[in-house]
């Protein structure tokens, strides 16, 4: 086959690859890898199309033949809604959808109203999730929906990474199936009598999030003696509204001081003015050594600036967000825009 | 300015400004590995990319060249499928079949702006549309059961964006 260069220029037509580069040993490889990143390239297209059996050999359709880390680069720039669509377009792009890092973006809500039927689901069919929401707000489960959950986390329960849920009894009773939970919501927990929790039964449990200012006194006890009682289990992030139980708050975040690596808190009161509290938290400030995140809201300025003020000095710190009503009086972070009620985001490199 | 030379599988020659070619990955790689930044007399063979697509390419690239080499980290900007420039648009104004083939040449080539833009092209094609729509903008024959695809609509239901 004889080259035909359209552009003057390119000289030697006969030897097109005369060049030094092709008398460096180490250019040679270089091609040769280049050639083989070809191959691959190839190869990938017929793996994505041997997975195609019934698509390849109907002559009426052509997919584009993509390679299938290509597909799913174009499925992550969709939204969840217009991913769920590419789901039901056919065989091929369900597999490619169900990939792991695609599953992430989506939690399976689990209701009064669905549990029946992820049940009888999960049980004829092969169904994997990571991010599970038991939503109980309203009416609880009956006693014969909560058998069924019990089956569905038999079935899914080992894969479950991430869990929000609304009654603390759900979770005691779904506990020992959970090996792999990494974060815990319990926000939105109902008050419950007499549901102890036992954290230890999730060692891997890096993330919690919770509310130390709703429900009652004995539902708090209960969740902070649970969390008094975690051994082994060292949490890296912590999300912690601090109210009315703010001494058990400041005792569970003084466990976990060492370890976080992100904080979220959220107080209700001027901690600034608390003479028992104020030291307890500067204390625990002190042992922040691994924190990354700190987020903060709270209703004055004096609080954030008596956390800001008291935090490790060599901390790793590269971002930190306050978020306070915004008086004159407030002198933490000069306000760059004069604005009223503005949420300051700060950046900071921990380098500087 | 030192010029390379790539050559298409169909065996023709483009004489490039090296600063172009370098907005390739491979290609940048490929000169460093053999101690030729300068490029000169450097002849590159690209045995799967042809002519019309490397021409393609490299009016892309040369539009770009000045470009700063995005920030791999912004995961919040690759996301986004809305910040398509005008003239990438227009680029991008090809057959699905070109399309696809300027995929494949910016991931061989390595050449990431082209790769994303390319890709959120493809995305854009996808967005708001049912599945019937998608199946007829990408030629793809439904191989569901009505069964299957009630399934999955079900499961569908049961799953919510995080």
């Amino acid at each position: 086959m004889k080259p035909h260069p359209r552009n003057e220029k390119c000289g030697n037509e006969d030897e097109p690859i005369d060049s030094e580069m092709f008398h460096n040993p180490s250019c040679d490889t270089t091609l040769k890898n280049l050639d083989e990143a070809t191959q691959t390239g190839i190869a990938e297209t017929n793996a994505v199309m041997d997975t195609l059996p019934d698509i390849r050999g109907d002559n009426s359709t052509s997919l584009p033949a993509l390679p299938n880390e290509i597909w799913l680069k174009i499925f992550n720039s969709l939204s969840h809604g217009d991913l769920l669509q590419v789901k039901l377009v056919c065989k091929y792009w369900l597999e490619l959808a169900q990939a792991p890092e695609l599953r992430r973006r989506s939690k399976l809500v689990i209701t009064t109203q669905n549990v029946k039927d992820i049940c009888d689901f999960i049980k004829r069919q092969d169904f994997k999730c990571e991010s599970v929401v038991i939503d109980e707000e309203g009416r609880g489960f009956s006693s014969v929906d909560r058998e069924i959950l019990l089956t569905v986390f038999k079935h899914l329960g080992s894969d479950v990474v991430q869990l929000k849920l609304y009654q603390l009894s759900s979770l005691s009773m779904l506990s020992s199936l959970l090996p792999n939970l990494e974060e815990l919501n319990l926000l939105d927990i109902y008050p419950q009598k007499g549901v102890l929790v036992n954290f230890n039964k999730f060692p891997n449990l890096k993330s919690l999030l919770m509310d130390g200012d709703d429900g009652d006194g004995k539902t708090q006890m209960q969740l902070f003696s649970g969390f008094y009682q975690m051994s082994g289990i060292r949490l890296e992030a912590l999300t912690l509204n601090v109210g009315r139980f703010a001494a058990s708050c400041l005792a569970a975040l003084a466990l976990h001081a060492s370890s976080l690596r992100c904080l979220k808190l959220k107080i209700d009161f001027d901690i600034s003015r608390d003479s028992i509290l104020q030291p307890q938290l500067e204390e625990t400030l002190k042992n922040f050594t691994q924190l990354e995140a700190l987020y903060i809201k709270c209703h004055n300025g004096a609080t954030a600036r008596a956390i800001l003020e008291n935090l490790f000095k060599g901390n790793r710190l590269k971002t930190i967000a306050l978020d306070f009503p915004y008086r004159d009086d407030d002198d933490v972070v000069e306000n760059p825009d004069g604005r009223a009620g503005l949420l300051i985001y700060l950046s900071i490199d921990a380098q500087s | 300015m030192p010029n390379i030379q790539l050559q298409s599988s169909d065996n023709e020659f483009f004489n490039i400004d090296v600063q172009v070619a370098r907005c390739s990955g491979t290609i940048k790689t490929l000169l460093e590995d053999c101690g030729m930044e300068s490029g000169d007399n450097v002849i590159v063979p690209l045995p799967n990319i042809n002519s019309e697509i490397l021409r393609q390419v490299l009016n892309w690239a040369n539009y770009h060249k000045d470009d700063l080499q995005p920030n791999e980290d912004d995961e919040n900007k690759k996301k986004r499928t809305d910040d398509i420039s005008l003239w990438d648009a227009e680029f991008l104004k090809v057959d699905q079949d070109t399309l696809i083939n300027l995929i494949f040449a910016a991931n061989y080539l390595d050449i990431k702006g082209l790769f994303e833009v390319a890709c959120k092209t493809v995305a854009n094609m996808m967005k708001g549309k049912t599945p019937a729509e998608i199946r007829k903008t990408f030629n793809i024959r439904n191989d569901f059961t009505p069964v299957e695809e009630e399934q999955i609509r079900r499961e569908n239901e049961w799953c919510e964006q995080k």
